[in-house]
C-alpha cells in the first residue's frame, strides 16, 4: 500500500509511449484487472476499439504536443470485457523522460448525463428541422414561401455578384384563377395550384428557387440565366400547362420576367416590381404569354405606359 | 476574396527547390509535423497547411456538404497546388490524408510527382474474408458517440455550420488557439468521412510512384492493411518501421524521417 492507493481516483504512470510502469489499487479494482495483467501494457490495449481511434488520433498527439490532457472521456474494457467509461486527465513531465501521469475517474454518471444531453440535443435539432420546414415551405403547394424566397433572393444576388453572372426573376400568375374558385369551389382552385406548383418544381434546375408569392402568384428565381435561356424555361412552362387537369378546362399562365445583371444596384423589392410590371404587360396583352424586362430603364417606359 | 494561404493557413519554409507537402490526418492540424518538418527544410521547400475546418484555417469557408467526403478535402490540396503553381510536389499524407492526397493526385496529377503514405488505411471497416480494416461498424459508431461526449456542442453552436451558406455572416468566432481544438460538428463530419468511407477501389488507380510506411504495431492500420495496399497499388513500395502507434511522426520522428528520406534518395 502506497500513498497513491489512498487517492480517490485511478492512477497510472506510463512512459512517453503510454506503456504502464505503475498503477494504483483504485485503477485495478475499478477495472477488475490484476496488477500483473496491467504492468508493462500499453494504455491503448485496455481500451475499446472506438476509444482506440480517439486515443491514437487525438489524445496521444495532444499529450505529446502539450503538457497535459484535461477531461477526456475514454471507454476502457474491464477484465470481463465490459465497457467502463472513465474520464482521464494526464500530465507530462519533461524533466522525467516525458513520463505521463494519469488520473482516471469513473464516468458512469457523467455518461448517463451526456447521453441524455445528447438525446435532447438531437431532439432539439430534429424539432428545429421540422420548424424550419414549417416556416419556409408553403403548406398547400410545397414550394418555398414568400419569406424564404426573399432570403434566397438575397443569397443568389450575392452569389451572382461573385460569379459575375446575370439571373432572372420570373413572376407567374394563373389566368382567370378567380373564375375557377367562383365556379368550381376552392377545393378545385387548390387542386389547380398544387398541380401548377408541382409542374414548376419538376421543371426547375437544382439551384432554381420556386416560391408561392401569394394567392395564385408564383415566383421562380433562375440563377445564371439570360434572355435566351430564361425564354426557353418560360416557354416550357406555357407548354406544360396543358398537363394541368381541371373541371374549369384548359388553364393558362401569364409570365413576367426581369433579367438582373450581376452588378445591378436596385433593391430586391424593385426587382420583384420589375417582374410584376412585366407580368402585367403580359396580362394586358391578352394573357397566356411572357414579357421580358431586361433593364430597369425599359421598365420606366412600361410603367408610364400602364399608368 | 480570401486567399488560399489564409483559408488553409499555408506556411512555406525551406531552401530547396523540390516541394514537399505534409498533410495532417484526422483530429489535429499541421502541428503534428513539427518534429519532422525541420529535418526537411535544408533540402526541400516544405509546405504545411490545415484543412478547412481544422487548426487555424478559416472556419467560415467550411462547407458541411463539401467536407462530408474525402474528395472535398482533396480540393483543399489541389487549391494550394494551383495557387502556388506546384507541378512536381512530393506529398506526405498521414492516415486518412494518404487517401486524400491520392484522390488529389488522381484528380489533378499534374501537380504531383510522388506520394508518401504514412500509416495509411483505405478503409477502417472489416470486410471479411478479403479485407480486414480493423474495425466493425459498431466500433465506429462508438467513436462517433465518444466524440459527441468529448465535444459537447449545443444547437446554437451547431446552427451556423448546419445552415452552411449563412455561415459567413453568423460565425465570427474562431477556434481556440490550441492543438486539436475543433468545432464539434466539423470534427464529427471529418470523422464520418474518414472512418465510414471505403477507398479500396481508389488505390489501384494510383499513377505515381508511392511509398507506404506502416508502423510495426498500430491498432488503427495494421501491417496487413499495409500489405494489402502495397499489393493493390501500382508502383508502390512498402516499408515497415519499428514503431508502435498510429502517429510515428510524433512518437518516433527520427525513424519516420529516415524512412521518408531513404525512399526519396534511393527510390
Amino acid at each position: 500500500m502506497d500513498n497513491y492507493d489512498l487517492l480517490p481516483c485511478g492512477v497510472l504512470i506510463t512512459d512517453s509511449h503510454c506503456n504502464i510502469d505503475y498503477c494504483n489499487n483504485q485503477f485495478t479494482s475499478a477495472t477488475c484487472h490484476s496488477i500483473r495483467d496491467i504492468m508493462g501494457r500499453n494504455i491503448n490495449a485496455l481500451l475499446t476499439n472506438g476509444s482506440k481511434i480517439f486515443f491514437q488520433q487525438i489524445v496521444l498527439p495532444s499529450a505529446i504536443n502539450q503538457e497535459s490532457i484535461n477531461e477526456v472521456q475514454l471507454n476502457f474494457l474491464d477484465a470481463n470485457n465490459h465497457k467502463l467509461p472513465l474520464v482521464v486527465f494526464a500530465k507530462r513531465d519533461p524533466s522525467n523522460n516525458d513520463k505521463l501521469f494519469w488520473c482516471c475517474f469513473p464516468a458512469i454518471e457523467r455518461e448517463k448525463l451526456l447521453n441524455s444531453l445528447n438525446q435532447s440535443r438531437n431532439q432539439l435539432e430534429e424539432t428545429n428541422e421540422q420548424l424550419k420546414k414549417l416556416s419556409t415551405i408553403d403548406e398547400l403547394t410545397g414550394c418555398v414561401n414568400r419569406r424564404e424566397m426573399l432570403l434566397k433572393l438575397r443569397l443568389i444576388r450575392r452569389q451572382m455578384e461573385r460569379s459575375q453572372s446575370s439571373f432572372s426573376l420570373m413572376m407567374l400568375d394563373l389566368d382567370f384563377f378567380k373564375r375557377i374558385n367562383d365556379n368550381h369551389g376552392h377545393a378545385e382552385g387548390d387542386y389547380v395550384l398544387k398541380q401548377f406548383a408541382r409542374l414548376l418544381m419538376e421543371n426547375a434546375r437544382f439551384d432554381d428557387v420556386v416560391a408561392r408569392y401569394g394567392g395564385e402568384e408564383f415566383i421562380v428565381i433562375l440563377p445564371k440565366t439570360d434572355a435566351t435561356t430564361v425564354m426557353i424555361a418560360a416557354n416550357r412552362v406555357h407548354e406544360n400547362m396543358k398537363k394541368i387537369r381541371s373541371k374549369a378546362g384548359a388553364i393558362t399562365v401569364s409570365i413576367g420576367v426581369f433579367i438582373a445583371p450581376y452588378d445591378t444596384n436596385i433593391s430586391d423589392n424593385e426587382i420583384i416590381n420589375l417582374a410584376d410590371n412585366a407580368l402585367y404587360a403580359s396580362k394586358n396583352a391578352g394573357r397566356n404569354q411572357t414579357t421580358l424586362q431586361t433593364t430597369a430603364t425599359t421598365l420606366e417606359t412600361n410603367k408610364k405606359h400602364h399608368s | 476574396m480570401l486567399s488560399v494561404k489564409d483559408k488553409n493557413n499555408v506556411s512555406i519554409s525551406g531552401d530547396g527547390e523540390q516541394v514537399i507537402i505534409f498533410a495532417h490526418g484526422f483530429g489535429c492540424d499541421q502541428n503534428m509535423w513539427r518534429f519532422i518538418a525541420p529535418d526537411f527544410v535544408d533540402d526541400y521547400k516544405v509546405v504545411l497547411f490545415d484543412y478547412t475546418g481544422s487548426g487555424q484555417s478559416t472556419i467560415t469557408e467550411y462547407d458541411p456538404s463539401k467536407y462530408s467526403t474525402l474528395e472535398g478535402y482533396a480540393e483543399d490540396i489541389i487549391d494550394i497546388c494551383q495557387h502556388y503553381n506546384f507541378n512536381d510536389a512530393i506529398i506526405v499524407g498521414h492516415s486518412v490524408s494518404a487517401t486524400i492526397a491520392l484522390l488529389a493526385s488522381l484528380k489533378a496529377p499534374e501537380h504531383f510527382s510522388q506520394l508518401i503514405h504514412l500509416t495509411p488505411s483505405p478503409s477502417f471497416i472489416n470486410d471479411p474474408p478479403e479485407y480486414m480494416g480493423g474495425f466493425d461498424y459498431a466500433d465506429l459508431e462508438e467513436l462517433l458517440d465518444l466524440m459527441d461526449k468529448n465535444y459537447i456542442g449545443w444547437a446554437e453552436y451547431l446552427a451556423p455550420v448546419v445552415i452552411g451558406a449563412h455561415a459567413s455572416e453568423l460565425l465570427t468566432g474562431e477556434l481556440a488557439d490550441s492543438f486539436c481544438s475543433t468545432d464539434p460538428l466539423i470534427a464529427k463530419n471529418f470523422a464520418k468521412a474518414t472512418f465510414l468511407s471505403n477507398h479500396r477501389k481508389s488505390y489501384p488507380k494510383s499513377t505515381l510512384p508511392s511509398l507506404i510506411i506502416q508502423s510495426k504495431i498500430d491498432s488503427l492500420a495494421s501491417i496487413e492493411v499495409g500489405q494489402y495496399l502495397h499489393s493493390v497499388t501500382p508502383n508502390s513500395q512498402l516499408t515497415i518501421i519499428d514503431t508502435e502507434g498510429h502517429c510515428p511522426h510524433m512518437t518516433h520522428p527520427s525513424v519516420t524521417t529516415q524512412a521518408i528520406k531513404h525512399y526519396l534518395l534511393n527510390g
